[in-house]
């Protein structure tokens, strides 16, 4: 034990260097994996040969079978089809919405952090009063007030969402300002807005990305937990929280149809968080 | 202890601030934004005259300041609004379900606080063991699990199939809810000395706890990790171990509190998403809480009860953060000076 404390423990997570074919694995596969989603997004076809829409009252709640992986719905739809083409909605949407939040963010905290004083305290003070309400519910009501739709959950989440990096952005604009590339470039007379996007937003880039790939994680929790509230996506729509809302009524009849589309929403995440580790690793940070 | 007042005040004037901010931002959530409340509140059969009529009685047809200004002289009065669909006040309505709701929040924190602690602890004392990586493994997958859909599991393994647990409700059919108290189950119970009951309100709770708390165990125990990890570097430790301290001293008295801080923020703003996703643990086990009232509400576009439920938890949330932010002083002697 007394060990551990001669030796302090490092912050840094040790990463082993490895070589040859394993290193160009394990360097290959975060990018394989989003590869994979891409293709699941774009293609459902690929991976689920059955019509998600098509009803067949004969065969409802039927169990796993070869045919049908996951079993069947209420409506004898297959449900493993019904997820993966839900993926567009789910994992589709998260990513909008982060992207969308993450631009809003960037402008305004860029705005906030090189302009002058009364932009700065406008847009903090607001991103105050956005982060003052617990997230979910916030969401809830919003997308309450616009009513029930796959648009007012992308409008709901990215509302919630952008202030978190208006601040990091703000954050960090002001530690880049003070240094000596800034400062030269001020002096010739860069426009700020050439300053924040050349010289500034390249080394934001690194960090933002990995927040955005854990973050697109969340947001597909938020999303699905939105659904499942019966505020998304609206019927017939395959989405992966609706479908588990829809499953509530037959837990008890049929364990797969509620149970086994949360694996889709569960790889999805882990997915985004290993991504957003790996990201962050190389941005020189540790994996939060 | 000599607390700072101007640092108290400065906080209690914040939060006060920002409760106004936050009040006025609900109510132009479910005023402003809803594309006509009145049709809502009229039902969806109803004709132009009755949606004019409700309108009227409501309140709705007069200026936004006007309302606005009825809305916060009822708010200050206690008075939380009608619903739109049982056409009575909301009060007695919220006041029954948040005790449901605040006794599954509160256990959910308190074992999440006290068990992500320890285990981050140990995870930066015994750095790299087979052990921490299967930890580390584990909070990445416990991050990664919707809440709702984990309760949903929890609730097929353990109730349905192996029938260890209660399926649903904070009680059984045939016991009888403790004589009113706290409003907790398990306190009301204990003080009445009624045994069965509380053991059939433990019984209940354990599932839904698990499922908030599996989510949340993870990032604590990270953000705890990281936190003692950081402290086990300083030199203060160094000379405390030279000294020949014992390690449960080292930890407990020294490291603990130093760590402390950035765990107790951490927890704070976890309290937020405690609120969010107790609605959807909430609708799983039919709990009965503010988070099934919400859900409700949401089916028949009750928007007072949406927009009362929205502020009673923002306003818990906002106190819990004011809480931490005056915690920081008691933990941490040389917040005090500034």
């Amino acid at each position: 034990m007394t060990a551990t404390l001669a030796q302090p423990v490092s912050p840094e997570v040790a990463v082993p260097v490895r070589r040859g074919r394993v290193a160009a694995v394990s360097r290959w596969w975060p990018a394989a994996l989003v590869v994979i989603w891409v293709i699941l997004i774009v293609f459902p076809q690929v991976l689920a040969r059955q019509n998600p829409y098509t009803i067949h009252p004969a065969q409802a709640l039927l169990p796993p079978s070869a045919a049908h992986w996951f079993g069947t719905d209420e409506a004898g739809r297959d449900v493993f089809a019904r997820c993966v083409y839900g993926i567009r909605y789910s994992v589709g949407i998260s990513v909008a919405v982060v992207f969308i939040a993450a631009a809003i963010g960037s402008v305004l905290g860029g705005l906030a952090g090189l302009g002058n004083k009364l932009a700065d305290n406008l847009v903090m003070r607001t991103t105050d009063v956005f982060l003052a309400f617990p997230y979910m519910i916030l969401a809830i009501a919003i997308a309450a007030a616009e009513g029930p739709g796959l648009t007012t959950v992308l409008i709901a989440l990215t509302a919630v969402w952008w202030p978190s990096y208006a601040r990091l952005v703000r954050g960090q604009i002001l530690a880049l300002r003070e240094l000596p590339f800034v400062e030269g470039a001020r002096a010739v007379n860069t426009p700020l807005r050439q300053i924040f996007v050349r010289h500034m937003l390249p080394h934001l880039a690194p960090q933002l990305y990995a927040r955005i790939a854990i973050d697109i994680g969340y947001a597909i929790l938020a999303l699905t937990g939105l659904s499942f509230l019966g505020l998304g996506a609206q019927p017939p729509t395959p989405e992966l929280g609706a479908i588990i809302a829809d499953a509530r009524n037959y837990t008890l009849q049929a364990w797969w149809y509620a149970t086994l589309p949360g694996l889709f929403i569960l790889a999805a995440v882990v997915s985004a968080i290993v991504i957003g580790n790996r990201l962050e690793r190389a941005a020189g940070g540790t994996p939060a | 202890m000599t607390f700072s007042v101007q640092y108290v005040a400065r906080r209690l004037g914040a939060a006060v601030l920002v409760l106004l901010v936050v009040i006025t931002g609900t109510f132009l959530l479910s005023h402003a934004i809803p594309a006509d409340p009145a049709r809502a509140a009229a039902g969806l059969h109803a004709g132009a005259a009755q949606v004019a009529a409700v309108a009227h009685q409501l309140g709705l047809d007069r200026p936004l300041w006007d309302q606005y200004g009825t809305y916060m002289a009822n708010l200050l009065h206690g008075n939380l609004g009608i619903s739109y669909v049982s056409r009575t006040s909301i009060e007695p309505i919220l006041f029954a379900a948040i005790p449901a709701t605040l006794e599954l929040v509160v256990y959910s924190f308190l074992v999440c606080a006290v068990f992500g602690v320890i285990v981050g602890m140990a995870e930066a004392w015994w750095p790299r063991k087979v052990s921490t990586h299967l930890v580390r493994g584990a909070s990445i997958l416990g991050t990664a699990l919707p809440v709702f859909w984990f309760a949903i599991i929890l609730q097929l393994v353990f109730a349905a199939h192996l029938g260890w647990f209660p399926i649903v409700g904070r009680l059984g059919g045939d016991t009888l809810p403790p004589p009113h108290v706290t409003g907790f189950y398990t306190i009301d119970a204990l003080l009445a000395g009624q045994w069965s009951t509380f053991g059939d309100a433990v019984m209940h709770l354990v599932l839904p706890v698990l499922s908030l708390v599996a989510w949340m165990f993870a990032l604590t125990s990270r953000v705890a990790e990281k936190s003692f990890a950081t402290e086990l570097t300083r030199p203060y430790v160094q000379t405390a171990v030279a000294r020949g301290i014992t390690s449960r001293r080292l930890l407990w008295r020294h490291v603990l509190r130093n760590a402390l801080n950035p765990i107790i923020t951490m927890l704070g703003l976890q309290f937020g998403w405690l609120l969010g996703g107790t609605i959807l643990v909430e609708v799983v086990f039919s709990w009965g809480g503010i988070g099934s009232v919400m859900y409700t509400a949401l089916q028949n576009f009750d928007y007072p009860v949406i927009e009362a439920v929205t502020l009673v938890s923002t306003i818990a949330f906002v106190v819990v953060n004011l809480c931490v932010d005056l915690l920081y002083p008691v933990i941490d002697p040389r917040i005090r000076r500034t």
